[in-house]
């Protein structure tokens, strides 16, 4: 049990308790301020590393999730409706005719429309293709045909992130039709 | 508790280098694996567009081989270009988007008695040919390929 005049008595006796000095503190204070804007300037190169990334992953999955889809069609398709389709225009949109169900032929249309590839299955809106976070900047598809067989030609141009850190990529591919002309 | 009084102080200037040596360590790790992370990220999107690119080649010559003329001669490089309207096999280098090299050439496919496709002896069949389609890009100082190789049929006329 420690009684408060006791307590008083000893801190007095060790009042020359040894502190930091001025010097010390000088020196303590310079390396933490040298850490810290070597931590603080690390943390800040980390931050725009992310930010270039981040909308180059964004990219790639876009590209895989979309051109996956979009051969995936092509090379089921029976045949390509050249009529509604519109070829070699960067808001290309591609008729396809496949075989649908119970031996009615489907209709699948593949179109861009406000920065998003979009997909039509019978005329009924089935869902974008691309992510909401990149913008799709062009959709051109070409067409080429033999005695036997159809090819379509695509290209996406994709871009995604803000001010600086934007970046725009484009996708190449092409396709036959598998089942058909 | 007159002990504690006494011996309490501040830390000392080896413990100060100690923390720091810590800390540099794991920022330095952290680094470290965020460059990975970066290295990897702006790697694969040309990894991407590079096998599109490949799958693009064996796609295309497969369609031009309905004319077996459009193959070429055997061992030789070619290069696919996009002229506007149609494909076409070129020996002339093209670069896709400045960066990409893409060439293809076709190989004598040999086969044995039981018509089976050999690597070595066995008759060259005429019919086909084995098909290679490289794709190959600089990245920094290096050069990185993607490859695809196929077998190509001569349909009958």
């Amino acid at each position: 049990m420690i009684k408060t005049n006791n307590f008083k008595r000893d801190s007095k006796i060790y009042l020359d308790k040894k502190g930091y000095s001025l010097i010390e503190a000088l020196i303590y204070l310079s390396i933490f301020v040298v850490v810290s804007s070597v931590i603080i300037s690390l943390i800040w190169s980390m931050i725009r590393m992310n930010r270039q990334v981040t909308p180059l992953n964004s990219i790639s999955r876009a590209a895989v999730s979309s051109l996956e889809a979009i051969n995936r069609e092509i090379r089921g398709a029976v045949r390509v409706d050249l009529i509604n389709s519109i070829f070699s225009t960067s808001t290309s949109s591609l008729e396809l005719i496949t075989q649908g169900d119970q031996g009615f032929p489907g209709r699948v249309k593949i179109y861009l429309s406000s920065g998003v590839i979009k997909m039509d299955k019978d005329n009924i809106y089935l869902g974008p293709l691309s992510p909401n976070n990149v913008n799709v900047d062009a959709l051109t598809f070409n067409y080429i045909s033999s005695s036997t067989q159809s090819l379509i030609k695509i290209e996406i141009d994709l871009s995604s992130g803000v001010g600086e850190y934007r970046k725009t990529e484009n996708f190449y591919s092409s396709s036959r039709l598998y089942n058909g002309k | 508790m007159h002990i504690f009084l006494k011996k309490k102080s501040g830390m000392s200037l080896v413990e100060v280098i100690i923390a720091l040596a810590i800390t540099l360590l794991i920022s330095s790790v952290l680094v470290f694996a965020n460059l990975t992370y970066f290295r990897t990220s702006t790697d694969s999107i040309k990894d991407i567009k590079a096998i599109y690119l490949t799958e693009e080649g064996v796609e295309v010559i497969t369609f031009l081989a309905k004319d077996w003329n459009n193959l070429g001669e055997v061992d030789v490089d070619y290069y696919l270009f996009w002229t506007g309207l149609t494909w076409v096999a070129t020996t002339t280098e093209n670069y896709i988007d400045q960066i990409y090299k893409r060439k293809f050439f076709t190989e004598v496919v040999n086969r044995d008695n039981n018509n089976d496709i050999v690597l070595s002896g066995g008759s060259p069949d005429l019919n086909t040919r084995k098909l290679t389609v490289q794709v190959a890009w600089s990245d920094n100082k290096s050069t990185s390929t993607k490859s695809i190789s196929s077998y190509l049929m001569k349909l009958n006329d």
